[in-house]
């Protein structure tokens, strides 16, 4: 893997039943009623349903090793996701680090809608078992 | 919960993951790698994500028609939990401040089996509805 490799997830379509499977009825993210009384004007995804999407990216990407000791970090939300919304997770690599762990890899990770805009940005670095 | 003090900690929460409740996580965000079936499944680090959310928490509250959301997040994976093992969650509050007149706070969740730690979580969030927005 080099420096500007990037890599991308499948696009996944955000419906109704993926949502209740993932976060269950009766809250914000699936119940209309619940999220009007809490002044959002509708259901919104759980962010850690795609967090799940940009694991998996950087599962596919380092192997099954980024679940010993792959990290997540300077991760923001940015834009709320509704159900309907279709999501692509990416993650580039931006750099290498240190001479003792030169296949430790840094990553720009990122989520975007259907309309190419972002919802989360963040880092991650993982080891390159390869 | 936005009332909790720094240093506060919620109460814990222990759970078995069966092999169901790890395919509904799966479906939900549609991987169904081998790495999390069979009969030395993982446990989808979705469903880790979902279940250590501070709302997970049996001694989490919040006022009547408030919200909390998910802002920020940084985690560490250390090692995979497996399916039927029982976990347990700890939260802590490690930082609360205002921020454009929003309150907001950093929890860690710390995940482990036995004495082996799986994940270590920062989440930040912030709060919507109830009395912030009256």
């Amino acid at each position: 893997m080099n420096i500007g490799d990037i890599f991308m997830g499948d696009p996944k379509f955000m419906s109704y039943e993926r949502v209740v499977l993932f976060s269950g009825g009766n809250n914000i993210h699936s119940d209309i009623q619940v999220a009007k009384k809490c002044g959002l004007d509708q259901t919104y995804v759980s962010a850690t349903q795609y967090l799940g999407h940009v694991v998996q990216l950087l599962v596919k990407t380092l192997g099954v090793r980024f679940h010993f000791w792959g990290k997540i970090y300077d991760t923001k939300f940015l834009k709320p996701v509704a159900i309907g919304d279709t999501l692509q997770s990416f993650c580039k690599v931006v750099n290498k680090i240190g001479e003792k762990y030169q296949d430790m890899l840094v990553f720009d990770i990122w989520v975007e809608n259907q309309d190419g805009e972002k919802v989360l940005v963040g880092k991650a670095r993982g080891v390159d078992w390869d | 919960m936005y009332e909790y003090r720094v240093g506060e900690r919620l109460k814990p929460l222990e759970l078995v993951v069966t092999h169901e409740m790890n395919m509904r996580f799966m479906y939900g965000v549609q991987d169904y790698s081998m790495f999390y079936q069979g009969e030395y499944a993982a446990v989808h680090p979705a469903l880790l994500y979902n279940m250590s959310n501070n709302t997970r928490s049996p001694s989490f509250k919040l006022p009547e028609n408030m919200a909390e959301i998910h802002t920020g997040e940084e985690t560490v994976f250390i090692s995979p939990a497996l399916v039927n093992k029982k976990l347990v969650f700890t939260w802590r509050v490690l930082d609360k401040y205002l921020k454009r007149d929003k309150t907001y706070m950093v929890i860690e969740c710390i995940i482990k089996e036995n004495m082996n730690k799986i994940m270590e979580r920062k989440m930040t969030c912030t709060f919507v509805g109830g009395k912030i927005l009256g």
